[in-house]
């Protein structure tokens, strides 16, 4: 008798509990999206403002005469297009060329056992930990005079002629580290990649071997087809750290501007526009132009991520980091 | 006498180098020689000149002029430390937290997580910058009467000051409260990546662990501390180096005063500057990696 009593008693706390975690959850949940969405609805309903409505104390967060005026500001004084096709071309490219490379070198990394697999952790460590602000200035006088260990320096001493090339201001201070995979944030791409193929079985790889394909066709035709899930991923990040990085844009190039690096230095780059096109921006206009240049910048990476966002998060489950 | 590894081993080795031995090229002309220039430059007066950088070489005197002739260098190096001491434990805390949230299974899941992994896409980037820049300008505006209604802004998301000030606590710790309740709010927007990587993680930890712990009639709290969190040992330990790794390189004052140093072409304050800041930060990274391995890991595995 007393022990179906508590039984019952037993279930109805549990029910209790897990309602009052239900709740709580759901609390939770509401908080924390209106403090990560607060910033995005903020930016929208401040870009279409217009002066009244600044004036306006009753005016919080629906304008009462909205105009999309700054938004055509914002888009000319950006120079979007070009800017767009000079972050794709810049950034997101050597950012694809990031995934390829690190998938490769982590795989020689993570699955043969050579003496210096010590020495390539470290490495590996290395370059997560060093950031890139240290780097960059050295970085830029090196591409100047782009040399490999001296070599091609000593051949032009002994000919007389210069034939260490400039590479400031091209393609190739962007490409050149991400082939080498030392790229914008490597390193945690190849942790990631590291980790992953250390979870696939070798029974694969070791039937490829035996069939007799060398190591680089077991990499092409069995280790990439298998590893879409953590391809996916890497390539989300890679794209998205350098679609926002405006560092290596503003220090590497000078004609060639990025999205971010417009958007970096948005109120000079939008004020000199508007006075070589004898157009006034005050003060209130100025803002919510400089508003509208984050949403224009904003808008690709997030409509990228609507799209494959299903698929994404399904691959997080999917990749499985051990640390 | 040492038995050598014969036939296939030797073979798969050599292939290994194939693989690494560009990455190796890569790491010694992108990474270690610029290492080295950038201590040169800290020791050194830089000069930009058409030719490319002119170097003189006068030993000591940048980090002098940075430690001895003001005290901005050592107040900005305690100001980044201390944010990241106070900012650590939270990001980590909340992070975790939230990714368990997520992990569970509840109607709205996928779009709870889309909403989640937004700082992912957006957060780190120059936007966060300009928006908290904006509501900066904002304070401005209204302290001088122009705009009224815009007392909305990204930094304070809910206005923690009214109501701290209606519960009449002691003014200092009432400043207090304020000030780490709405940088707490400001950390949300930092913990993308780790609550990504605590989901990821989460993933990896077997089903029958739980099982096990149900059929033993251990309780949530429990099986949080005695089956999540051992699990999670090494993802927690990624984090911690993740996040000090962004902090140390974004959210440091320190490091944007030396960035907008290198924009105005001061290579070797901004390089002196840097070469300290990141050996204090390495060490801190390495105490906590060793005593978290120490007292932690090893107990967990």
């Amino acid at each position: 008798m007393v022990r179906i009593n508590q039984n019952t008693l037993h279930r109805t706390t549990k029910h209790t509990t897990r309602a009052l975690a239900a709740i709580f959850r759901i609390i939770f949940l509401i908080a924390f999206s209106y403090i990560l969405l607060y910033p995005v609805i903020f930016m929208i309903a401040n870009a279409i403002k217009t002066r009244p409505d600044v004036m306006n104390p009753a005016v919080k967060w629906i304008s009462h005469s909205p105009s999309f005026y700054s938004f055509k500001l914002a888009f000319r004084g950006m120079q979007y297009p070009k800017a767009l096709r000079n972050t794709l071309i810049f950034s997101i490219l050597s950012g694809l060329i990031q995934v390829f490379t690190c998938a490769f070198y982590s795989y020689g990394i993570s699955r043969f056992k050579m003496k210096i697999n010590g020495l390539l952790t470290f490495f590996l460590i290395l370059i997560i930990l060093v950031p890139d602000i240290v780097l960059i200035m050295p970085r830029i006088t090196n591409f100047r005079h782009m040399d490999f260990f001296g070599i091609l320096g000593l051949i032009s001493k002994l000919t007389g002629r210069e034939l260490r090339p400039n590479l400031t201001d091209t393609l190739w201070c962007f490409y050149l580290p991400s082939i080498f995979g030392v790229g914008l944030k490597s390193g945690i791409l190849m942790y990631i990649y590291i980790q992953f193929f250390k979870g696939l079985p070798v029974e694969l790889e070791e039937a490829a071997w035996l069939d007799g394909a060398g190591p680089f066709k077991t990499f092409f035709s069995i280790i990439i087809p298998s590893s879409g899930v953590v391809i996916l991923t890497v390539t989300i990040f890679s794209v998205v750290w350098h679609w926002n990085d405006w560092l290596l844009p503003t220090m590497y190039t000078t004609n060639n501007f990025t999205l971010s690096s417009q958007l970096y230095n948005a109120e000079t780059v939008i004020s000199i526009w508007a006075r070589n096109h004898n157009i006034t921006i005050n003060t209130t206009l100025s803002y919510g132009v400089e508003l509208c240049a984050c949403i224009l910048f904003i808008i690709p990476p997030l409509a990228m991520y609507l799209l494959m966002q299903r698929k994404f998060i399904q691959s997080i489950d999917r990749v499985g980091i051990v640390g | 006498m040492k038995k050598r590894p014969q036939g296939i081993e030797v073979i798969k080795r050599r292939y290994g180098y194939m693989f690494v031995i560009p990455w190796i090229v890569g790491i010694i002309i992108f990474v270690i020689v610029p290492l080295i220039n950038s201590v040169i430059y800290g020791l050194s007066d830089t000069n930009m000149t058409p030719q490319g950088l002119e170097t003189h070489f006068i030993g000591f005197e940048n980090y002098y002029k940075l430690f001895a002739q003001s005290a901005d260098y050592t107040n900005l190096m305690a100001e980044s430390f201390s944010s990241l001491f106070t900012s650590l434990p939270i990001i980590v805390a909340l992070s975790m937290m939230l990714a368990l949230i997520l992990n569970q299974k509840f109607a709205g899941r996928t779009f709870a997580r889309a909403i989640f992994f937004l700082p992912v896409i957006i957060g780190s980037s120059v936007v966060m910058t300009k928006l908290s820049s904006f509501s900066m300008q904002q304070g401005i505006m209204e302290t001088s009467g122009m705009a009224a209604s815009q007392t909305s802004s990204y930094m304070n998301v809910i206005n923690f000051s009214e109501l701290i000030a209606k519960l009449n606590l002691p003014e200092n710790i009432g400043k207090l409260i304020t000030d780490w309740l709405s940088n707490t709010f400001n950390l949300i927007w930092s913990c993308g990546i780790q609550i990504l990587l605590f989901v990821a993680g989460l993933q990896t930890i077997p089903e029958q662990l739980y099982e096990v712990g149900r059929v033993e009639g251990i309780s949530k709290w429990e099986e949080f501390w005695f089956v999540t969190v051992p699990m999670l040992g090494r993802v927690i330990l990624l984090v911690i180096f993740y996040t000090i790794v962004e902090l140390f390189v974004e959210k440091s004052a320190l490091v944007s005063k030396a960035t907008s140093l290198l924009l105005q072409q001061d290579y070797s304050t901004s390089s002196a500057m840097l070469w300290p800041y990141f050996i204090f930060t390495e060490i801190i990274i390495a105490i906590i990696v060793i005593v978290y391995k120490k007292l932690l890991l090893n107990r967990w595995e």
